[in-house]
């Protein structure tokens, strides 16, 4: 009997991938528990954005309004001002009409105007002041008036900058000179507190980025080798073991099972994706989902310091991969070793272990600092890797040559559970007994290859 | 086409439980393979099926080792199995599928042995109908039933039909009439026969010695690992001789056998079964019961049964 991996050990792979995939879509607690991730995934958005204080409120939905209806500018400054100007330039006058005095009939004054205006409406009187020489804006409004006086500044400071482009424009200045002169500027001040905290937000990006993959994984493997681990012990503890080695070799059994475990959870991840993407389109038309990206960004996650590309994707789908195959094909091997569904749990707890190590290396040591050989070793290391060496290339620690490096390890150690399971996977298939152990498996690879040598 | 199995061999640490186990099917027919409990009749089916390594040995189909993925080989094994929550249409598409046969042609197979072992209720649930027979308009049809719904002569039903679903040339059936009652025992027999009749080439692991003598060519005995008889039935038959004696008489015939020097293996009232050494050592008992006046009821010479070579095969082994 051949002990090495062919060609044939894997015929037959996709009709089992095919059959538990089915059995995975079709069964009842995995449509229910579909259903229930879709569910909180749908409702995340909303809720992150509630609490978050992204409510729309009824003012911020309706277009911004100055609230004057209109404003009757008398001008006495010798400048000719373009009032029509005003409501292109700024949107809370867009209802706002602003009126030359001297195209009307009526003598307008400090003195005549109550008896001419309306509570919402205004009258600006601009004028130049020999003596000081100077110009002098005035602004006059009822008593009782229905805008408020930020409006009302808004105006003058409009009629203001009129009255600046006029005189310009009368002195030759091209437009450029003239929008170099008018332009705005902008301060800020920082507060020595407010400069510590930039420190701050570097941890919490570092944190946040190992903390969502190592999150993800977590997800991922837990259910895998729970899956796996389940599907391979249903077959040994229901004796279907020998009449499935009838038509297919285990390692098609295992390996089918793996790839059709990891489409459904994949496929679990992506549409949980998807439906909190829809949610977030649907969120975003009852409020604001900006809070959102504030909060992701406050924690410096969206920050420039991080190495988020498009390409970031892609690396993130292959340390998934990666990951997902090591502990899948530990649980299969750690199944294969139960015979009976007792032994489902002490077999899930190894491999929870074995994922919470990598999972707690990972947490504990991006809190330790960005030193470069500490990160070269949790990127490297078997089981840290997985868990490390995507996020750690993300946040910065280490580069794109020391990742690639990391994936060749680890593709080595699927490899090497791959040689492995194709050694021992039939005998273990067949094996009643207690639950087997690391011991119990090599005493099986080592009596393998002594048949080996003493077949040749 | 032939099969052939050459000194097949299996040790666990220091214990050997098949030792040079060899036999040859040359035309179709039936292959007993028999054993007390732990002779090693499974781990050899095991290994001649590549499930279990072999330590020596090798089994070849017609001339070349034996293949199961290849070959269309079918296995109804001792260790009864069937996903307990999957439906049974389910299951039995995908092992016809890992068979290498479409889902059409499964389906068509499946109606076909779902009659002949009247299971088409579990696999085909009919909507309720009402009491005058007719369908009601909007019951719904059953669930499909599910294996761990069926009792275990039905689930074994299932589980034959899984080894016939790929039509075999070589059928391996490991205690197949195991846990069946009467009725479904002739069921599976009734197949079995049909099978040697297509010229199916079948090897049958049993402790039902009447049942192994009603189908098998050729028979192997195993004890302990080691092969104690092996051959055509007929002819290990026929090296026994005629040997038991069935008489009945109208009087008490015990001291005559006693003075005969005849073993008397069992007595009730006048009717005896008697261990003789051969036609001779008969028929001169024959002319001693007639000088002493004795009416012969009956007086029937047979060859001994499998079971009475059996017993006797295992018994001196065990003995030794």
């Amino acid at each position: 009997m051949h002990m090495k991996l062919s060609k044939n050990d894997f015929t037959g792979t996709g009709k089992v991938f095919r059959f538990t995939l089915a059995q995975m879509v079709k069964g009842k607690a995995n449509i229910i528990s579909t259903l229930i991730f879709f569910l909180l995934a749908a409702l995340s958005i909303p809720v992150m954005t509630l609490m978050m204080g992204g409510e729309k409120t009824a003012s911020s939905e309706e277009s911004p309004d100055s609230g004057i209806t209109a404003v009757y500018v008398r001008n006495d400054t010798g400048y000719e001002l373009d009032l029509g100007s005003i409501q292109k330039r700024d949107e809370i006058f867009a209802y706002t009409e602003f009126v030359d005095t001297d195209t009307m009939d009526i003598e307008w004054s400090e003195d005549t105007y109550e008896s001419l205006i309306k509570s919402a409406e205004a009258y600006v009187h601009l004028q130049r002041d020999t003596e000081k020489m100077c110009f002098t804006i005035g602004a006059y409004t009822l008593e009782d008036k229905d805008f408020s006086d930020e409006a009302m500044d808004s105006c003058l400071s409009m009629l203001s900058g009129l009255l600046d482009e006029a005189r310009y424009i009368q002195q030759n200045a091209r437009p450029e000179q003239i929008a170099l002169l008018t332009g705005s500027y902008e301060t800020s001040t920082q507060k020595v507190s407010e400069y510590l905290e930039e420190e701050t937000d570097n941890f919490d990006a570092r944190f946040g980025v190992q903390m969502i993959y190592s999150m993800i994984l977590l997800f991922l493997c837990t259910f895998a080798s729970s899956y796996i681990i389940q599907k391979v012990i249903e077959e040994k503890a229901s004796k279907l073991a020998e009449l499935l080695m009838v038509s297919v070799s285990p390692l098609a059994m295992l390996v089918g099972k793996i790839l059709a475990v990891m489409t459904y959870i994949f496929g679990l991840i992506a549409g949980i994706a998807a439906v909190m993407g829809l949610s977030y389109v649907i969120t975003g038309q009852i409020a604001d989902t900006s809070v959102l990206r504030q909060q992701i960004a406050s924690a410096g996650i969206l920050g420039g310091a991080l190495r988020v590309s498009p390409g970031t994707a892609l690396i993130l789908v292959v340390s998934l991969l990666l990951g997902y195959l090591q502990v899948s094909l530990i649980s299969g091997l750690l199944g294969t070793g139960c015979s009976t569904t007792e032994d489902v749990e002490p077999a899930n707890l190894t491999v929870v272990l074995i994922i919470m190590a990598g999972y707690m290396v990972a947490m504990i040591t991006v809190g330790l600092g960005s030193s470069p050989v500490l990160a070269a070793l949790v990127s490297l290391c078997p089981v840290t890797s997985m868990f490390c060496a995507p996020a750690r290339y993300i946040i910065g620690d280490i580069g794109f040559g020391m990742l690639a490096f990391s994936w060749v390890i680890q593709f080595a150690v699927v490899l090497a559970l791959a040689y492995v399971c194709g050694r021992i996977y039939r005998a273990l298939m067949m094996y009643r007994g207690n639950r087997m152990k690391l011991g119990g498996w090599i005493e099986l690879l080592r009596q393998n290859r002594a048949k080996e040598a003493e077949n040749r | 086409m032939s099969l052939e199995v050459r000194n097949l061999s299996k040790k666990y640490g220091e214990k050997t439980v098949v030792e040079n186990l060899s036999f040859e099917m040359k035309n179709p027919g039936v292959f007993a393979l028999l054993g007390t409990n732990g002779a090693g009749k499974t781990t050899s089916i095991r290994m001649m099926l590549n499930m279990l390594s072999r330590d020596t040995g090798e089994v070849l189909w017609n001339g070349a080792p034996l293949d199961t993925a290849a070959c269309n080989v079918g296995y109804l094994a001792e260790e009864r199995g069937l996903y307990p929550k999957y439906t049974l249409m389910d299951q039995l598409i995908y092992f016809a599928a890992l068979r290498g046969i479409s889902k059409a042609e499964a389906k068509k197979r499946i109606r076909y042995w779902a009659q002949r072992l009247e299971v088409e209720e579990y696999l085909y649930p009919q909507a309720p109908k009402s009491e005058d027979g007719k369908k009601r308009g909007r019951a719904k049809a059953q669930a499909p039933k599910k294996a761990d719904q069926l009792s275990k002569g039905n689930q074994q039903k299932i589980q034959f039909m899984t080894a016939l679903l790929p039509d075999p040339d070589l059928l391996i059936l490991d205690e197949p009439l195991s846990g069946l009652d009467p009725v479904n025992t002739d069921l599976f027999k009734g197949i079995i026969r049909d099978e040697i009749a297509k010229g199916k080439y079948l090897i049958m692991s049993s402790h039902q010695m009447a049942t192994v003598e009603e189908f098998c060519t050729d028979i192997i005995i195993l004890n302990r690992s080691k092969t104690v008889l092996s051959g055509h039935l007929n002819d290990i038959k026929k090296s026994y001789g005629r040997i038991n004696l069935l008489l009945k008489t109208e009087t008490d015939v015990t001291d005559l056998i006693r003075q005969e020097g005849l073993t008397l293996v069992s007595a009730k009232e006048t009717e005896y079964q008697i261990k003789v050494s051969g036609d001779e050592h008969a028929n001169g008992f024959l002319r001693l019961l007639i000088e002493n006046g004795v009416t012969v009821v009956t007086f029937s010479l047979r060859e001994p049964s499998l079971h009475e070579i059996f017993v006797e095969k295992v018994g001196d082994a065990h003995e030794a």
